[in-house]
């Protein structure tokens, strides 16, 4: 069930109803346990069993923490959780992949495997609420975080609908001790949720699912198209996954905000940065922090010398790709990244008495940055290696490409969304939206959602004509 | 550690009334507003639906009779030739075919609704095909089309559901079509997906190729009608292919006809508050309701045990390979499920005569 699904709406409209008429904090949790079972069961109500089993394995081992005093014990505990974890998310998300890849390289080197695989279903939502499940393991085990009694607490912390499938990911730090609280209605801020819900809506509804059919044109057959077609092409899709992801994002901190409960920030405004390292601070933060804490630091991070640093960014990145998806693609564009952060690394520990900030210097470091983020999209989202270089070489003139053009209307509209993009950033329409008296508000809320659903991409076919 | 958290307990009753009504003034607002929208959406084009409409809106107090229906109507009745028909036994008439290829029964009554809220002063008989209140079936491939969302209104919507809830099919798939109808309802209302339409209908850009089946001449000059043997093009040669290609199905087809006619009926779960109400809505504007089946590729015993009951809008019934034997000949079909020219022209002069007695007791 996707937030900007029609059901969604009902079903929020009951759980927001009955969760504030709750009088305790014990029945509203597990009302909102059994919402989050309804809203992920939607799906395939089958891989609640799976979910079940990633909460009931990491509360187990979280109890175990507490309980064992031997370092040895604990570590033990840990690589369990850990091996479970992954081992889970490597058979439901790679398994294929690695099986299809490993097949391709033995016909490469002339042998013939037999090519049966099983084929596996991607549960929705796997990558995020593993990940959220493997923190809370991880600060227990440093003492961080103390276990979770509760196990309805526990199970409400992974399963929790609003940022069940498409994150933020949360960290049991951070999200756990919310399940303490003290509650009050009046703490809920309400308007700020409904804007921010409805500024998510927009992005995701009305923006990324409409541009997504140009996208898939010209990425299905980038030969068809001339350079200029292939650049906004590819600029399209750098809205599309920023408005899909971070519209998404911005509904689950809504939804959870007018339950009372605080979800991190995952986007600020990412393609305002002026280098990549800012870029990434920036992008998919709950992402990005979890492989910073989990990953990065912990294998030395910046603190074993240049190389080694290096060495870090690259594992840190190319997994960071792979979480995004069981694909060559991935890897390639964590790769990428990698190699975009080592050389930003390098060229910082050389200059870092560079500190010009005059206005066109600040242009061409956004203007690089930018397309260098244009460029891994490019990899991320280019259907195989063939299409993707033809793609880069039809935008770099090493290739004509073919006469099919794009209306010029998506450079305006693009230049028009990069105003808003920096107008929203400085927060131009939070005073007047602050300023309105209640009434007025409900005005203007009423109003917009009335403008906003005409640009919904709705799903809408042509009438086929059947012999009636 | 739980704690008494009723957001209404340490709420003063005022204030809570105060927040309901907060939330009913968005609500209104959106609503109306949503409202405003709506009136903006063009009608649907496919297919001529908007084209004919907006004639007939513009020259709504010129016709005294006029056929709403699918393609079997569009197809098969020419109203030139009935109001010649007509005057032939003294009766000045003007007709107008309204019918639009794929209508089906709620689009029918949505469109009938909408040509009667127009109040046409002259119209006294509606010739209406009669199609089954089937809400359970016929989306096909055109669920999410703007012609479905469009005859969505909330009133069409709740005589769907009733239909819905009145077939014989399991309860989880009348939960499934109910959600689906309401959800086409809420498209409708709220213009969901309705702002690229809006926007490049008032800029006189229509993205639809099929926007007008008929031109303003061939709906002043055809009375609404076209013959299908004018349509030698695109899909509808297929379909005159097809009829060729497969003469010993068609010939299969009329047969099992009057079987299906006879077989027996149950109108137990019939839905006749729409019947009722769609009676009602051409009697208020001062007309007369007649039901017409045009000769077709399959039987209809529901609207003919409907036909016989006494009580019920006068019945056409011109699917009856045993009356109508040329009906169902190739030299009169175009296709497998419509008449060709020659085949219209002789039931155009047919329905005159079956009107004529109904016009002399308008007038």
């Amino acid at each position: 069930m996707l937030f900007n699904e029609a059901r969604f709406f009902v079903l929020f409209a009951i759980a927001f109803l009955v969760y504030w008429t709750l009088r305790t904090n014990g029945p509203r949790k597990l009302w909102l346990l059994l919402c989050s079972c309804v809203f992920y069961g939607a799906w395939d109500w089958r891989f609640l069993g799976l979910m079940g089993l990633s909460i009931t394995l990491d509360y187990g081992i979280g109890r175990a923490l507490a309980a064992t005093p031997t370092e040895r014990s604990r570590r033990g505990w840990l690589v369990v959780s850990i091996c479970a974890n992954l081992g889970i998310l490597a058979f439901f998300k790679y398994y294929g992949f690695f099986v299809d890849s490993a097949i391709e390289f033995l016909q490469a080197l002339g042998f013939a495997p037999n090519p049966r695989t099983l084929q596996i279903v991607l549960p929705v939502g796997i990558s995020f609420y593993t990940f959220q499940s493997m923190s809370y393991t991880i600060d227990v085990y440093r003492r961080g975080l103390a276990a979770v009694k509760s196990f309805t607490d526990f199970a409400l912390f992974v399963a929790f609908f609003p940022q069940l499938v498409a994150g933020p990911i949360v960290r049991a730090v951070d999200f756990i001790p919310q399940l303490h609280e003290k509650r009050w209605w009046k703490d809920v801020r309400v308007r700020a949720c409904l804007v921010l819900f409805l500024v998510g809506f927009i992005k995701k509804a009305c923006l990324a699912d409409n541009i997504a059919p140009t996208v898939d044109t010209v990425f299905k057959d980038p030969a068809a198209f001339d350079a200029a077609a292939n650049w906004i092409a590819l600029v399209l899709y750098h809205v599309q996954i920023y408005c899909d992801f971070s519209g998404y994002s911005d509904m689950a901190i809504a939804t959870a905000g007018l339950l009372g409960y605080r979800l991190t920030l995952n986007f600020d405004f990412p393609y305002l940065a002026s280098n990549i390292a800012e870029w990434w601070r920036r992008w998919h933060i709950s992402l990005s922090s979890w492989f910073r804490d989990y990953l990065y630091i912990p294998l030395g991070g910046n603190r074993r010398g240049r190389w080694r640093t290096y060495l870090n960014l690259y594992i840190v990145f190319i997994l960071c790709g792979l979480w995004h998806g069981a694909s060559w693609n991935f890897i390639a564009w964590g790769a990428f990244h990698g190699t975009l952060l080592t050389l930003h690394r390098a060229w910082s520990d050389r200059d870092r008495a560079d500190t010009r900030s005059s206005p066109l210097a600040n242009v061409s470091k956004w203007t690089l940055t930018t397309l260098f983020v244009l460029w891994g999209w490019l990899i991320f989202r280019g259907e195989g290696a063939t299409k993707t270089l033809t793609m880069f070489h039809i935008q770099t003139g090493l290739d004509s490409g073919g006469a099919t053009s794009l209306s010029a209307w998506w450079l305006a509209l693009i230049a028009g969304g990069l105003a808003l993009h920096m107008l929203a950033r400085r927060g131009v329409m939070r005073r007047p939206i602050e300023s309105l008296p209640d009434w007025g508000f409900a005005l203007a809320y009423g109003s917009a959602w009335a403008l906003t659903l005409p640009w919904m991409a709705s799903g809408y076919t042509p009438f086929i004509y059947f012999q009636f | 550690m739980t704690q008494s958290i009723d957001f209404t307990a340490h709420m003063k009753s005022s204030r809570l009334i105060a927040r309901v009504s907060l939330v009913l003034v968005g609500t209104i607002t959106f609503v109306l507003a949503s409202a405003i929208v709506r009136g903006f959406v063009p009608w649907p084009e496919e297919y001529g639906l908007r084209a004919k409409f907006d004639y007939f809106a513009s020259h709504k107090d010129e016709f005294d009779i006029a056929y709403v229906g699918s393609s079997r109507v569009f197809r098969s009745i020419d109203p030139l030739i009935v109001d010649a028909g007509l005057r032939e036994r003294g009766i000045t008439a003007r007709s107008f075919n309204l019918a639009v290829g794929g209508m089906t029964g709620f689009e029918s009554d949505h469109l009938l609704k909408a040509a009667l809220s127009l109040q046409p002063k002259r119209l006294k008989v509606i010739v209406l095909e009669d199609q089954p209140w089937d809400a359970s079936s016929y989306f096909l491939g055109n669920t999410f089309s703007s012609r479905s969302i469009f005859w969505h209104s909330p009133a069409e919507t709740w005589l769907a559901l009733k239909s819905v809830f009145a077939s014989e099919t399991t309860a989880a798939k009348k939960m499934a079509l109910s959600w689906t109808h309401l959800r086409l309802c809420a498209m409708k209302s709220f213009a969901i997906g309705e702002g690229p339409r809006i926007v490049l209908d008032r800029l006189g850009m229509s993205r639809d190729p099929l926007r007008r089946a008929l031109s303003e001449d061939q709906l002043s000059s055809g009375a609404g009608f076209q013959a299908l043997d004018e349509l030698i093009a695109g899909e509808f040669a297929d379909w005159r292919k097809n009829l060729l290609a497969r003469t010993d199905e068609f010939t299969a087809i009329v047969a099992a006809i009057p079987a299906q006619n006879a077989a027996p009926v149950d109108l137990a779960n019939y839905n006749f508050a729409a019947l009722e109400s769609q009676n009602d809505a051409v009697v208020d504007v001062g007309a007369r309701l007649v039901r017409i089946l045009p000769p077709g590729s399959e039987g209809q015993p529901e609207a003919l045990e409907l036909g016989r009951r006494g009580s019920f809008p006068k019945l056409l019934d011109y699917n009856d390979p045993a009356r109508f034997p040329a009906y169902f000949q190739l030299d009169w079909r175009f296709d497998l499920h419509h008449l060709n020219r020659a085949g219209a022209e002789d039931l155009s002069r047919r329905i005159a005569a079956d009107l004529a007695p109904l016009m002399r007791g308008a007038n």
